[in-house]
């Protein structure tokens, strides 16, 4: 069965094992998302809640069964998310006035969070320096890497989804390609100036 | 390089160009080594990428969000349950009413039609009486019967039209529903002959009586008063009709 008669299935006959079915499919990229966007496992358990707690309540009024399913989860877990990032950023804001404008915002996420949870930052430390990398793109960047990775996404659907034009979207990528790139070779011993951040 | 080109580049890499393009963006990868080293390296970066990990959710929140769509479809089922036996009651109680509506209207319509017809007997039977009406019948030969004084099975609420003569015959009609209309119908049989000759008007006090050999006889319906009154009054005659 498609997603369509999975969506069907549930909002027509209630049918649980077709959400399940569901979730089990889409689940991993939808979570990898969220946690590489946001870097905290708690917190990422809570959007990827919210965000499926939204897709169920939501289903029967504001889903058109014209358009994909998963690319509307999609946009509820990438509004979620960026929801929080800015609650956040917010809060770093307030409780750090001193902080440098240009300062990488995964770092200052990372500053703010509890030692606890800074310990569930698996992928900035225990995981792959990959991760990390990416964990210390600009929101911005690290959006588009991301929502071109895990939702496989035209950058026509990017730019829709993130609210700015295709050029915009392309030169984001581009640049957290140099950074990345950069980055990487910064780790094998080349140093390199940072890209110009998009 | 040109921003241009670094764009064409990674849209190249991405596999975002048109066929034109991508032959443009190759024809220069073959003559320039910036662009196809920043190809290569752009198309490493993003393998690098390829290889980010997927992270799986844990299980306890799989099973909240489970638990939540099971809450949700159940709930469901109850307001689709409590729908579907408002619709049905709603069915119900309109075909209930479309039934009870078309029962009244026709109900109304056969009573009007009813109360139609016995008001327009009087005429009728005037008309009927015309030419048929005994000659020898005379006010002596109907006898008046007052029901309002005797203690008759009939009762006072039951017309009883008696006939005239001794070969007459009574007949019992049930009350009318509207007693204002009281109208009597009074046949008689003289010599073999059946005539429907005379009326009484109830309150209104009219009678029509046609021909001059005919007599009219005066119906007594339960109000003594009235039939004195009637048995009082004089006979005047318009149009060739005898009203007394």
């Amino acid at each position: 069965m498609d997603d369509q008669q999975l969506v069907r299935a549930f909002r027509n006959d209630g049918d649980q094992l077709a959400f399940s079915e569901l979730l089990n499919r889409h689940q991993n990229k939808i979570y990898s998302y969220i946690y590489s966007m946001v870097g905290n496992q708690e917190t990422a358990n809570d959007i990827f809640q919210e965000t499926f707690t939204k897709v169920i309540t939501k289903m029967d009024d504001t889903y058109n069964e014209q358009g994909k399913w998963i690319a509307w989860v999609m946009r509820i877990a990438h509004n979620a998310t960026i929801d929080h990032i800015r609650k956040r950023k917010r809060f770093v804001d307030v409780s750090s006035p001193n902080d440098d404008a240009d300062y990488n915002f995964y770092d200052r996420l990372q500053d703010t969070e509890s030692p606890s949870a800074q310990d569930d930052m698996e992928f900035g430390e225990a995981k792959t320096s990959l991760m990390k990398h990416i964990g210390s793109l600009p929101k911005e960047q690290r959006e588009v890497v991301m929502l071109r990775h895990y939702y496989e996404m035209s950058f026509k659907e990017i730019a829709e989804l993130t609210d700015v034009s295709i050029n915009t979207a392309l030169g984001r990528m581009r640049y957290a390609l140099i950074n990345l790139r950069k980055m990487f070779d910064k780790e094998n011993g080349k140093e390199y100036d940072y890209a110009q951040r998009g | 390089m040109h921003n241009a080109d670094d764009e064409l580049c990674l849209k190249y890499v991405l596999n975002e160009l048109d066929p034109s393009e991508v032959l443009l963006v190759e024809r220069a990868m073959a003559n320039d080594d910036d662009t196809l080293i920043e190809v290569e390296s752009l198309r490493l970066t993003l393998r690098k990428i390829d290889r980010m990990p997927e992270y799986k959710p844990p299980r306890h929140v799989q099973q909240r969000i489970l638990e939540e769509a099971k809450r949700h479809a159940e709930e469901r089922y109850q307001q689709s349950r409590i729908i579907n036996f408002f619709s049905f009651q709603n069915t119900v109680s309109y075909t209930a009413a479309a039934v009870a509506a078309v029962l009244l209207i026709s109900i109304s319509y056969g009573m009007y039609q009813y109360a139609v017809e016995y008001q327009q007997a009087p005429n009728a039977s005037a008309d009927v009486q015309e030419g048929f009406a005994p000659a020898n019948f005379t006010q002596t030969d109907a006898p008046v019967i007052d029901f309002s004084t005797s203690n008759s099975s009939a009762g006072p609420n039951k017309r009883t039209v008696f006939s005239a003569g001794s070969a007459g015959s009574a007949r019992t009609l049930q009350p009318s529903f509207n007693n204002r209309y009281d109208t009597g119908l009074k046949y008689s049989r003289t010599s073999g002959n059946l005539s429907q000759f005379s009326t009484a008007g109830g309150f209104g006090g009219g009678s029509f009586s046609s021909g001059r050999n005919q007599s009219f006889i005066p119906l007594q319906l339960g109000n003594s008063n009235l039939s004195n009154s009637l048995n009082r009054s004089n006979t005047r005659t318009i149009n060739g009709y005898s009203i007394k």
